[in-house]
């Protein structure tokens, strides 16, 4: 599966290059598949792009440890449009679409480690709006917050801003 | 796939700061229940220092969904908008406040609330206020009137630089506590006899000033050395109020009015700065512009 991936990327890398254009870029994710990326799209994620500019060009395999070779794919298409200028509110709405909660968590810790600030930004909006209307114990679970209050604790202050804990969904299906 | 979930088990939490971050986004109701998640959240969501009181923020609702029209429960909404808006305020739990914002039909009966977001918003430190309470409703039966809140006259220091009220009455004729102000929006806020030249004379900073829809009871008399713009509508509402502008930096001045016919009323207008007017109006009988 991650194989097919890889070779997909390669055709599409292939296929958008100036064939006089010089050498694309190796992302080697965490489990050691390689995607060739265009120098431009390089230059979006910073962390890739420093580490060019320290090695002065020459090294263009950049091993990415904490990346997935599930969640790099989204991130080289959401820099792929970014540079096209093609980041419309559909291309977003349809591109979480397909990512449930966890996921879109991974993507950011990967989009956090690239500092692509864009990528960022619009993955704490989506965040914020899926834990919206979530329970206490979904997004406490969510993040990894421990809870520490004493149950009489919590019972009182739900008590106190009850208006807040009202209408909230059931949890969903990202429960594993 | 091993290597995969390694890795995912490895950092699968996002860090504080910017689980901070994303719940500077959420809406307040949501916000406000970031503090039962631990004690380390607890007073989190005192550090939204722009309070912006909307239906999506208060009730999730869709911002596309419209209010009810059935009157009941409409009027049960106000309630519990109006309750939840005070208990926010009392358990609020910032030491700053920024902006304060209504936008959401409350009405005279809702005073205690909006006297309480009015007042902590101001002692703590708010430069904006913005109280935009709907004129009318549509009910299922007919348009509702929403009776107007009165705003209260602020004692003690403020730091407000920007106001804008609609369908609110004005308390006091005292207006000393609007020094600060660089910008004033006044829309469906009736103003009394001689109350405009008083505010005009104790905003000593205003440079914005907007007159929408507003009821007069007497000639309109402007006289502001700071001001820079001016813009009157005169909306449905029909005239035969005398306009009198001296403002000697003034820079730009809109005025219209929906009436095409039988306007009234002189307009004199004392500002040699003006470079740009734009009026419109049907006939202009009594236009004239001191030098």
């Amino acid at each position: 599966m991650a194989e097919e991936v890889s070779s997909q990327m390669n055709s599409l890398s292939i296929s958008e290059t100036n064939p006089s254009s010089s050498a694309t870029i190796s992302l080697v994710s965490g489990d050691d598949i390689v995607f060739k990326v265009e120098p431009t799209i390089a230059k979006e994620m910073e962390t890739v792009q420093s580490f060019i500019d320290e090695t002065d060009g020459k090294i263009t395999t950049i091993p990415l440890p904490n990346i997935s070779s599930h969640d790099l794919p989204y991130v080289i298409e959401y820099c792929e449009k970014s540079i096209a200028g093609k980041i419309t509110k559909e291309f977003e709405a349809e591109f979480v679409k397909k990512l449930n909660n966890e996921e879109v968590k991974e993507l950011f810790l990967a989009a956090n480690y690239l500092n692509i600030k864009k990528l960022l930004d619009f993955l704490s909006q989506v965040i914020a709006d899926r834990i919206a209307n979530k329970s206490v114990e979904y997004v406490r679970r969510y993040f990894g917050i421990e809870n520490d209050f004493t149950p009489e604790e919590e019972a009182k202050l739900r008590e106190e801003l009850a208006w807040t804990f009202t209408g909230v969904d059931p949890d969903d299906e990202d429960e594993n | 796939m091993n290597t995969v979930k390694k890795i995912k088990s490895e950092s699968t939490e996002l860090p504080d700061c910017i689980i901070s971050y994303i719940f500077s986004k959420v809406s307040l109701k949501n916000l406000v229940k970031t503090s039962a998640l631990s004690k380390q959240w607890y007073l989190e969501w005192g550090l939204r220092k722009d309070l912006n009181f909307d239906l999506h923020n208060m009730f999730d609702y869709n911002p596309i969904t419209d209010l009810p029209i059935a009157f009941p429960l409409f009027q049960q909404l106000q309630s519990q908008f109006a309750a939840s808006l005070d208990n926010f305020m009392q358990k609020y739990p910032g030491d700053m406040i920024s902006s304060i914002r209504v936008n959401f039909p409350l009405c005279v009966d809702h005073t205690y609330a909006l006297d309480g977001l009015v007042h902590k918003g101001v002692l703590k430190g708010a430069n904006r206020i913005e109280l935009l309470l709907p004129y009318t409703y549509k009910t299922d039966k007919s348009d509702l009137k929403i009776r107007p809140y009165l705003f209260p006259s602020l004692s003690g220091p403020n730091s407000l630089t920007y106001l804008r009220l609609r369908n609110c009455h004005i308390a006091t004729m005292e207006f000393s506590w609007l020094k600060n102000l660089r910008t004033l929006v006044l829309t469906h806020v009736p103003l009394k006899q001689n109350s405009l030249p008083d505010m005009c004379f104790n905003c000593i900073r205003l440079e914005n000033f907007t007159l929408n829809q507003c009821r007069f009871l007497s000639d309109i008399k402007i006289t502001s050395p700071t001001l820079l713009h001016l813009k009157i509508y005169c909306g449905g509402r029909f005239w035969t109020n005398n306009l009198d502008i001296i403002a000697s930096n003034l820079l730009s001045l809109e005025y219209s009015s929906k009436f095409y016919t039988h306007i009234y009323h002189k307009v004199n207008i004392n500002s040699p700065m003006l470079s740009k007017l734009t009026y419109t109006c049907g006939k202009i009988f009594n236009l004239s512009f001191l030098d």
